[in-house]
């Protein structure tokens, strides 16, 4: 299975230029999209979910025009939204029945323990009569999760899946999408604004930043541009302060007399900098704000 | 034959929606209780019976459908103009319009399930 899309724009009608001349090849298996607030993935994820046109421009699946095989697409989707907050009034398996039952499973008996089984993977089992409105905020994320892989759906597409989400509930949530991803004709696109989540489980990403594609690859080339580019140093509060003025800092851990910072920077800074292998949060940090110039605020 | 599964399934949850809204519960209810003491104040002794509501042996079942329907049809309209709209408000119902469901079948199923619940009503009555 492939998505193309090529030459996407979308504008609003309030103005704003949300894509910008979007290219892009999706193939089977684990895509990250990752941008800060505002870079236009929620745009780009409810494109492909049929849910908004584009301004311009054509995605194609298999090669069929998605805005023209809505109902086709719409056969084999499983989405998961940003916002998944308010329910009608359902309990939790009811509402799970209905997405099951909309996705196409028609033999209620079959339905009820697809739906039993869902509820077991993200441990909502015990929770299945509760109504669905009185859930918690990561419960409710993980009904999400499940709405959106019942009915053995072909392309997934999860926005902020993660968001509000305990440790234990991510790594969960990873391992259920990385297995998914290891099925043949599966494609899983995961929009987030969390760095770890990319690294560990895409295959491919693409990183966006105020409606362009800035980059399009695999995460370790990401990860390549930042080498020779992250250090490690101690600091005193006095070089702290400076420090914070002068580098972008991506972390600050106290010992004593001071700090232990991580700092992305061109140059190596000066003092007892060590040179430090990358990982992909320096990356993006060092790629938004080095490479495109962009402003995270680091 | 998806067609049909598409609209009954939307129209059985909308209607177990409905069911459990404040205001159609309350509807329900109060109609329950008006109809009970015009049925006591219209066929019985206690009331003011006239001949002609007792005489005839279908005067109880139409009037009483008879006012029921006035009374419903206000309430049908309002809900069938508001349920979109209502839908909106909730974010979660997005991940349902991405199914493989027809705008047709969406609005047809959500018709019928509020039919379906008001005519359970009128049974009842």
């Amino acid at each position: 299975m492939k998505i193309e899309i090529r030459d996407l724009n979308k504008i609003y009608p309030n103005g704003t230029h949300a894509l910008k001349n979007i290219n892009l090849v999706i193939e089977s298996g684990m895509f990250g999209l990752l941008g800060p607030n505002g870079a236009g993935k929620s745009t780009l994820m409810r494109i492909l979910v049929t849910l908004v046109k584009p301004t311009s421009g054509i995605v194609l699946l298999d090669g069929k025009d998605i805005q023209k095989h809505r109902k086709e697409v719409r056969k084999i989707l499983g989405y998961l939204p940003q916002d998944f907050r308010f329910f009608t009034s359902l309990k939790t398996w009811e509402f799970l029945d209905y997405s099951a039952a909309l996705a196409g499973m028609k033999n209620r008996k079959e339905r009820l323990k697809e739906v039993d089984r869902m509820l077991d993977q993200v441990g909502l089992l015990e929770v299945r009569d509760r109504n669905a409105n009185k859930l918690s905020g990561g419960m409710k994320r993980r009904l999400g999760i499940a709405q959106a892989l019942i009915g053995n759906p072909k392309l997934i597409i999860v926005d902020e899946p993660t968001t509000g989400l305990d440790p234990d509930e991510r790594i969960r949530f990873r391992n259920i999408l990385s297995t998914l991803s290891q099925k043949q004709d599966v494609i899983i696109i995961l929009s987030t604004h969390i760095v770890g989540d990319i690294s560990s489980t895409c295959q491919n990403m693409a990183l966006l930043n105020k409606g362009e594609l800035v980059f399009y690859g695999r995460p370790e080339n990401l990860v390549n541009e930042a080498k020779g580019h992250v250090f490690k140093m101690n600091l005193t509060p006095y070089e702290y302060e400076k420090a914070k003025e002068e580098y972008d800092i991506i972390s600050t851990i106290p010992v004593e007399n001071g700090w232990e910072v991580q700092i992305v920077s061109d140059l190596p800074p000066d003092g007892n900098a060590v040179e430090i292998e990358p990982n992909i949060e320096h990356a993006y940090v060092y790629y938004m704000e080095h490479k495109i110039h962009a402003d995270l605020n680091v | 034959m998806t067609f049909l599964h598409n609209i009954l399934t939307v129209a059985h949850y909308e209607a177990k929606t409905l069911r459990r809204t404040w205001f159609f519960r309350l509807f329900a209810i109060g109609a329950l209780f008006i109809f009970t003491m015009l049925n006591i104040g219209l066929f019985s002794p206690v009331g003011a019976e006239s001949w002609e509501m007792v005489s005839i042996p279908s005067a109880l079942p139409l009037i009483n459908l008879y006012l029921l329907n006035i009374g419903q049809a206000v309430v049908v309209i309002f809900l069938a103009s508001d349920f979109l709209k209502r839908d909106k408000k909730l974010d979660t119902v997005e991940v349902l319009y991405t199914r493989s469901v027809s705008n047709f079948e969406y609005v047809t199923g959500k018709t019928l399930g509020i039919l379906r619940l008001f005519l359970h009503l009128m049974l009842l009555f």
